[in-house]
């Protein structure tokens, strides 16, 4: 059932919504500038042409006023005697309030035992906890008309929660228990662990972005012998299948603790009755923060290489092109989000200019940066193409991933990045789930309260020039990784024109099966370029 | 339960009057005996609905709140996928791209560059009955919005090179939902089967590829004239403005626009005997097998219909819903389990899904969803039952009204699909009076073996596409 808060896979096609646009979101973060600093370049330049004529109302467009200019909201904070942290942001517009239960691990903190957070995260409710059995934890929690819902990030694990405001005393009850008294039940952990599988064993075969993926982070964070804390995107069918129950009670011992928490809370609800609220139901909570886990530094990737991740039949391919870039705590994010913008950020990008809109490759294309806690975040250029222009879509994100940090950007590209990005959190922050998500957001990455207002202000301060530096520093793309889900039969050939080939079989554990020599005169259409099994 | 997207609004003290038990009880168990602040706000929203209809036959929608300094313009055209002609499949959803290519004053790629570059969002949808255009910025930017969407109402660059271009684009969409995409394939062959002999409903909104590479820009051109105009439109505000001045604005550009007389949509009546059937759909996406029940159901916003959505929240919403703690908690013999409507403004379809797990068969699993559905038929659901599924819905309504673009997709729909946007605020209370006997009834009528078509989705072996099936 699809209601305001799920998604509907199976709408979209008989009754219900399609869109238009498909762009990849950035992943960074601005807001609102606080109210006590000066005006910054939020409104439309000043050249605009001037409003319209009574004469004809549609001469020229609107410029309008003063652009609203808002600070984050404020956020309260307090800690309990025992080192969990509170944040508390208080929005009474609604009667609603959102709570995150913060845990700082993620599946970084996997160890040797891949897919164990994630796996964990999920048995605290999945397991029973306190003095409600599995079934009995879920009938409550979708009786206040909620649910507990366990996010694992590569940095965090997060449980949340969206309820009514007269039901928050129930709901905190229900977080305490899963995150102190997880039961840990033997048959239910076999439940769990075989419904992982299943899931595991179908985004292989089914999904071709998680296909992609789980190629793309392997490659950008290969670091030879040792295993990089994010060189996992997620677990495979073989990961979980390893996994017992006593390492993931090992994994929730060190790791789901008071000193490694946090408690997010946004909504129709005072500070001081959250932190009495916490104080009764986490008062008693123990345990230490552990070691962070150790970053090498990752190898750099295999040159001249395309990994073809094998999909028999696809009739569409998804293209990755991605590199590593700065480190999310570096002076120039604010630049590196500016010039993400201007390359595929949204319906003014160049990407989805130039690759969709002018060469009709594909319908949904963009660039991202893929946060992460600590070293460089990874910079992804995506398109999702037809089979048959696989190579000619390749070619598009190549050259525009080139010609990024081949010349400075127009100073219009400039305002309406800079504009966009900081303006569109008037609207972004809406809801009280994303101001909670930003507030977790600002805890998990370590960021000061102020950081989205200070975040805006860089932005009015960006020039041609300095996104022209940070292009070259962080989007030079001399040597990335490339990953392209879909028909390796039908795609493999044409992408010889770019690089050697590596086909990966994303159901036997992307293990290597074939590949290909790199051949320049090779035709990127593939018209040209007949039909291949590459050879083992 | 598509609908439940749909209902945002809810209710004032009026309805309070008529409220169903357990919504009395929320009252009476209130410590402080006011007014439950969900339905507080719900009644808020309710109040601040204003309409207006221009003389070219436009309806004007305004939800002034000013709780966030941002504005939402949508303009519902009532048009879907339901209007399209047999072999002419996909118009709709292609102008929804043809919408963002340019108009008179605003140039190409102009829509997109102005939004951007004000700080805005901007996108569109298509469904069966309807198509929204919306652009979401600060409110100082709302005459921008006005200029935008009345620009591209009067002059629609509605050019061969537009249409060639964004065909393309259409068609990459359709292989990235539908060819890429496990298990969808066998649910539009679905609604092919439940709808064969209900026109307006027999296609999916996307279309077909076919249909799409036949397409000749006369045709395409023609369906435009047709029916993208004022009279057949509806323009929300919601957000922060001021609505003397909104309307000013409205005026100024919108006007003048012209009336074309567009021809209102007649919805033919819900066969008697609906069609049913059965067939195979080979996926080479899926993994493991799955099937997909339909039946035809009456349109939404009838009785019968909430009762049904209410039906589809117990089957499989959430961990805790009949079909979810049966099949994929207790004898994992499913992945996952869906049950939905589609909330059509004519007969509409109900449809339950699952997808098996490694172990499991068709028949074995077929059979446990047969009997859930028929325990539906046969038992009326405990009240406690039918609560948990009633709060869900509250929480739901409540959480929606939270942005200004999510009130005016919604009023908008209220408003083109059924007459009234204020009617939003009689929704939550037609749930919440659905009494258990309610969901019996209406599943004894409708959700039986006789009206029941079955598609079985399954990993393809050999070549794409393959289809077999026909009556059992």
């Amino acid at each position: 059932v699809n209601r305001l808060r799920g998604g509907d896979r199976n709408g979209l096609l008989r009754g219900s919504l399609l869109v238009t646009l498909s762009v990849v979101g950035t992943s960074c973060a601005a807001t609102h500038a606080p109210a006590k600093t000066p005006a910054i370049a939020l409104s439309a330049p000043s050249t605009a042409k001037s409003v319209a004529t009574e004469a004809d109302p549609f001469a020229t467009p609107p410029t309008g006023g003063p652009t609203p200019d808002v600070p984050f909201p404020t956020i309260a904070h307090d800690r309990l005697d025992n080192g969990l942290e509170l944040r508390v942001v208080t929005r009474k517009i609604y009667p609603l309030i959102e709570l995150r239960l913060v845990i700082f691990s993620g599946s970084a903190s996997d160890g040797k035992q891949t897919g164990v957070a994630s796996l964990t995260g999920d048995m605290l409710k999945a397991g029973g906890a306190g003095n409600w059995s599995a079934a009995d934890l879920t009938e409550r929690a979708e009786s206040l008309g909620s649910s507990i819902e366990i996010a694992t990030g590569r940095d965090s694990t997060q449980i949340r929660m969206a309820i009514t405001t007269g039901d928050f005393d129930a709901a905190l009850d229900l977080l305490g228990a899963v995150a102190q008294r997880p039961r840990f039940a033997a048959n239910e952990f076999a439940k769990l662990k075989e419904r992982a599988l299943e899931g595991a064993k179908s985004a292989a075969k089914s999904d071709p972005g998680w296909a992609a993926s789980m190629v793309l982070y392997r490659e950008l964070f290969h670091t030879g012998l040792d295993s990089h804390p994010y060189a996992h995107f997620d677990a495979q069918a073989a990961d979980i299948n390893r996994l017992t129950l006593a390492e993931c009670r090992r994994w929730y011992q060190s790791h789901v603790t008071a000193k490694n928490a946090a408690l997010v809370i946004a909504g129709d609800i005072d500070p001081s009755t959250v932190t009495a609220a916490a104080r009764r139901v986490f008062g008693t909570w123990r345990g230490n923060r552990p070691e962070p886990p150790a970053m090498n530094e990752p190898l750099p990737p295999l040159p001249d290489t395309i990994w073809v991740v094998d999909r028999p039949h696809s009739a569409q391919s998804e293209i990755l092109v991605a590199a590593l870039g700065q480190e999310r705590a570096s002076p120039s994010w604010p630049a590196v989000t500016e010039v993400n913008q201007i390359l595929g950020g949204g319906v003014a990008g160049r990407l989805f200019l130039d690759v969709r809109e002018k060469r009709s490759l594909a319908y949904s294309t963009g660039s991202s940066l893929n946060e992460v806690a600590h070293g460089p975040v990874p910079i992804v250029l995506s398109a999702g193409t037809q089979t048959p222009k696989t190579a000619q879509a390749l070619q598009a994100l190549l050259d525009n991933a080139q010609k990024i940090s081949a010349a400075p950007p127009t100073k219009a590209e400039v305002g309406t990045a800079s504009r966009y990005l900081a303006n569109s959190f008037l609207f972004k922050t809406e809801t009280l789930g994303a101001v909670a998500d930003m507030a977790a957001k600002l805890a998990v990455l370590g960021l000061p309260d102020d950081y989205f207002d200070t975040y805006r202000h860089a932005l009015a301060t960006l020039d041609s020039a300095s996104l022209f530096r940070a292009a070259q520093q962080s989007f030079g793309f001399s040597n990335p990784v490339i990953v392209v889900a879909g028909d390796a039969s039908q795609i493999a050939k044409p992408l010889t024109h770019f690089a050697n080939i590596v086909v990966v079989d994303p159901v036997r554990g992307f293990e290597p099966t074939s590949q290909l020599p790199m051949n320049e005169q090779q035709s990127i259409d593939a018209a040209n370029a007949a039909a291949v099994t590459p050879k083992p | 339960m598509r609908s439940l997207v749909c209902v945002l609004s809810l209710s004032s003290l009026a309805l309070l009057a008529s409220a169903p038990a357990a919504f009395a009880k929320d009252q009476r168990t209130s410590p402080s005996s006011q007014p439950d602040p969900a339905v507080a706000s719900l009644q808020r929203f309710g109040d601040s609905i204003q309409r207006v209809t221009l003389s070219n036959g436009l309806k004007v929608v305004l939800n002034p709140d000013s709780s966030a300094p941002t504005v939402a313009v949508s303009v519902t055209y009532g048009v879907g996928s339901a209007s399209e002609a047999k072999g002419r499949t996909g118009f709709a959803h292609l102008f929804e791209h043809m919408m963002f290519q340019g108009s008179k004053h605003a140039k190409k790629g102009e829509h997109f560059q102005l939004v951007s570059d004000r700080g805005g969002s901007l996108n569109g949808s298509t469904n069966s009955d309807r198509t929204n255009y919306y652009d979401v910025l600060p409110s100082n930017q709302l005459k921008l919005a006005l200029w935008l969407e009345a620009d591209r109402m009067r002059w629609l660059a509605v050019t061969p090179e537009n249409f060639e271009n964004q065909r393309a684009v259409v068609q990459e969409e359709y292989r990235m939902r539908v060819q890429n995409q496990a298990y969808i394939p066998g649910i539009v062959r679905l609604g092919e089967i439940v709808f064969k002999d209900y026109a307006p409903y027999d296609h999916a909104t996307i279309g077909s590829m076919a249909d799409l590479d036949a397409a000749q820009f006369d045709w395409v051109k023609s369906f435009h004239d047709l029916h993208y105009a004022p009279d057949n439109a509806v323009l929300t505000i919601a957000g922060d403005f001021e609505p003397t001045q909104a309307m000013s604005w409205v005026r100024d550009y919108f006007g003048s626009a012209k009336r074309q007389n567009v021809p209102t949509m007649v919805f033919p009546p819900m066969p008697v005997r609906p069609n049913v059937g059965r067939a195979v759909v080979e996926d080479h996406n899926a993994r493991t097998p799955a099937f997909v029940f339909g039946f035809m159901i009456p349109p939404a916003r009838t009785k019968d219909h909430y009762a049904l959505e209410l039906a589809s929240v117990l089957l499989a919403d959430g961990e805790s819903s009949r079909l979810y703690k049966e099949l994929v908690h207790d004898r994992a013999v499913a992945e996952s389990v869906s049950a939905w409507t589609e909330d059509h403004r004519g007969p509409d379809q109900f449809s339950v899904m699952a997808v098996l797990t490694d172990k499991a068969k068709l028949p074995e699993v077929e059979g446990a969803v047969e009997a859930a559905i028929a325990r539906l038929r046969e038992v009326e659901p405990t009240p406690a039952e039918l609560e948990k599924a009633k709060r869900q819905l509250r929480a739901s309504f409540v959480f929606g009204l939270q942005t200004n673009l999510g009130r005016a997709n919604q009023l908008g729909e209220y408003e083109s699909g059924w007459g009234d946007a204020t009617g939003l605020a009689s929704e939550l209370p037609r749930y919440l009076e659905i009494k258990p006997e309610d969901v019996q009834r209406a599943a004894a009528h409708y959700l039986t073996s006789e009206r029941r078509s079955l598609v079985e989705i399954v990993p393809a072996r050999s070549e794409p596409g393959t289809t077999m099936g026909g009556k059992p």
